[in-house]
């Protein structure tokens, strides 16, 4: 054990101090500020089209009793008389669009929407439908008015009372995915790494010496666990990244404070990432110690880090039917089951039976992984620059 | 040609009997058999693709035999026993990233050695190989035969008591030739046994005890050093001595250099009757020796004799 985890230590200072490595963990950052560049550049050019005046000629009077939104609101509602002054206003740019009321407006709900050139966004047409609700709500005593205004909040329980999907929780969908993304960049960059760690020790020539220290499974372990503690630094890297940025950012932006973590997801997402990492590990050091370099060891392991993103391809059908055969399918399939799992978590409640068939297999999957993997790289570690056939090592794999 | 190792006795560090091992359709190992006894050092000879590295690995327990026993220091090959042997492959190479220091410091934690330990005894092998002002410099930017010094040390350090090492001396000047022959034999000296693959058959009659020879995946030759020069004596003697030599009846002079001939003898006659009639002659005799072949001589005939 000793020496396995001299090997984990050694693969894991390396594999730290490499330029990659920051550069990976940078990664998440990268696409933060894409996205927040992105955002900032589509919400000033929406907010330019969208802020002002809006005009509404009402002759059925039907808006009478509206409450306006303040002046400082990104839109306000003035009146005119007519659809010719309204159209005038238009023109002058004294406002950037109008509604034509029909005259039986409170019965027959007709408007007529006219705009220049640019048509005004959702949020121009939501604040003029929350302004007409007002009028219609005039009545009714304020607080119930208000609670009508904001509409229900659906709070879904699972029948074993177990779980709650709060609408307004919109994280609570987002985070599944944002850590399956998290998840896939984690596995592919540590499955390259390890890779890569395979070859490199075939190509300098110190796994022979190596191999005359401790047994190949020891050696293929310790590379296996320091790459997952390099996977895991990442994520936790990642998680402590993110939790301050939310930290920061809670008062500007109003969907963070809505943010709950559940540690069940935490806790599954934790065990499920461990265990994808040494079943992808083991694959890998199986395919380094069969390949002439890293090139041909790209092409080998594709299939493998395709099968991971299986549950992408088949992301529709688990999103309309959680629960459905192609869901369940995915859940039991060791290279396909985290991401999938992860997804369904966030839509519905997973049968205990399934989470535990799921991780079982998966538990299955490594260990068989490991020891196929240490046999394939007593065949594979001692060809130098050469790639051993399929063939061969189903003749050797007795030993 | 097959041979089998004299039964194991307590004196055996290695034995191997009736080796045999395939890759496909390639036969690596035919039939191999030898036994390396303590203390010596063991000469495992043979021409490129022989065979030698291949048994070499399943002596280590890297390769499993189709056929055939190993026993080694004792038995058969375990995990503990690799902290007790030192091996150096031939296609050996060191961890470029990292110093000399943690470099040597690292294969020792993997042989079990404590850091403590470590660190005096690599001092002193720096010290010896005239590489502790080299010892924290990255592996990549020392010389070939710095690196090979290097992998000397990290074979010896954790103090084994088999050493096994191919071709020892590759990439070597002369005078670190001569550090690691005399360290080898230092070694030797401590009671270390060291299995040694070499193409230097020079080396092989300095420093082998006993060898054995492997050709086409079979043991062709095999015994002591000395034993196998004797054995493959021409019936010649060498004789340097000033003037003419008396004739003597069914020997005949095959080969002059100055004062040095090379008498062959007829079958049946003792060098011990040449020497005789030489002094009876009066002949002023300066040496009288039988005429060894050379290690290198008994290796090319072996190995041509065999195609």
């Amino acid at each position: 054990m000793k020496k396995i985890l001299l090997i984990a230590l050694r693969e894991y200072e390396r594999q730290v101090a490499r330029k990659a490595f920051i550069g990976v963990l940078l990664f998440p950052l990268f696409i933060i500020a894409i996205a927040v560049v992105v955002g900032f550049v589509s919400a000033s050019s929406t907010i330019h089209s969208d802020q002002g005046v809006v005009g509404y000629v009402d002759p059925g009077n039907a808006l009478a009793r509206a409450t306006h939104p303040p002046a400082d609101a990104d839109n306000t509602f003035q009146k005119f008389d007519t659809a010719e002054a309204a159209q005038a206003a238009l023109e002058q740019k004294q406002i950037i669009a109008y509604y034509v009321l029909a005259p039986d407006f409170a019965v027959s709900r007709q408007a007529e929407f006219r705009y220049w050139q640019n048509e005004p966004g959702n949020r121009v047409r939501r604040a003029f439908d929350n302004f007409v609700r007002s009028a219609l709500l005039a009545d009714i005593p304020p607080a119930t008015a208000t609670r009508l205004m904001e509409g229900p909040i659906f709070t879904q329980t699972t029948l074993d009372g177990s779980r709650t999907f709060d609408e307004n929780n919109i994280m609570s969908f987002v985070l599944p995915f944002i850590a399956g993304i998290l998840f896939i960049i984690a596995l592919f960059s540590g499955a390259s790494y390890l890779l890569q760690a395979v070859v490199d020790e075939k190509e300098n020539r110190t796994i022979e010496i190596v191999v005359s220290s401790v047994t190949p499974m020891q050696l293929m372990s310790g590379k296996v666990i320091g790459l997952a503690g390099v996977g895991l630094t990442q994520v936790l890297v990642w998680l402590i990244g993110a939790s301050v940025a939310v930290f920061l950012l809670r008062d500007r932006l109003e969907f963070l404070q809505s943010i709950t973590i559940d540690p069940g997801f935490v806790a599954l997402a934790f065990v499920l990432f461990v265990l994808q990492y040494l079943i992808y590990g083991a694959i890998m050091a199986g395919i380094g110690s069969i390949v002439a370099d890293a090139k041909q060891g790209q092409s080998y392991s594709t299939p493998f880090t395709l099968a991971a993103m299986i549950p992408w391809f088949f992301l529709t059908a688990i999103l309309f039917d959680p629960n459905g055969a192609v869901a369940v399918v995915l859940s039991l399939f060791p290279l396909s089951a985290p991401l999938t799992l992860l997804v369904r978590y966030s839509m519905t409640s997973i049968p205990a039976w399934q989470l535990v068939a799921a991780i079982g297999v998966m538990i299955l999957t490594a260990i068989g992984a490991m020891w196929l993997a240490a046999r394939i790289f007593r065949i594979g570690m001692l060809r130098f620059g050469q790639r051993v056939n399929l063939s061969e090592i189903a003749a050797n794999i007795r030993f | 040609m097959s041979m089998n190792a004299a039964s194991s006795s307590n004196n055996t560090v290695i034995s191997v009997t009736n080796l045999a091992k395939s890759f496909g359709a390639a036969k690596a190992v035919q039939d191999v058999s030898f036994e390396v006894h303590a203390g010596e050092i063991f000469g495992l000879l043979g021409p490129n693709g022989a065979g030698k590295t291949t048994t070499i690995r399943m002596i280590l327990d890297i390769f499993k035999p189709d056929r055939g026993t190993i026993s080694v220091l004792g038995g058969p090959m375990r995990e503990d026993k690799k902290a007790r042997i030192g091996y150096l492959p031939e296609e050996r190479g060191l961890y470029k990233d990292l110093t000399v220091e943690q470099c040597v410091t690292y294969l020792a934690e993997l042989k079990g050695v404590a850091r403590a330990d470590i660190k005096t005894r690599a001092a002193r092998f720096f010290e010896q190989f005239d590489l502790t002002e080299h010892r924290r410099k990255k592996v990549n930017e020392l010389s070939k035969g710095m690196q090979q010094k290097v992998q000397i040390i990290s074979t010896l350090i954790h103090k084994p008591a088999l050493v096994i090492i191919d071709e020892p001396f590759s990439g070597l000047d002369p005078v670190n030739t001569r550090l690691v022959q005399d360290l080898l034999l230092e070694q030797r000296a401590q009671g270390t046994t060291i299995v040694m693959s070499t193409h230097l058959m020079y080396q092989v009659e300095e420093m082998c005890d006993r060898l054995v020879l492997i050709d086409h995946g079979k043991t062709v030759l095999y015994g002591g050093v000395d034993e196998i020069r004797r054995s493959h004596a021409d019936r010649a003697v060498r004789v340097v001595a000033k003037g003419e030599l008396p004739a003597i009846p069914g020997v005949i002079e095959t080969s002059r250099k100055g004062n040095e001939r090379t008498l062959a003898l007829p079958h049946g006659m003792e060098s011990q009757h040449v020497l005789e009639q030489l002094v009876a002659a009066g002949v002023p005799i300066e040496q009288f020796e039988l005429a060894l072949p050379t290690m290198d001589d008994i290796f090319v005939k072996v190995v041509a004799g065999g195609k």
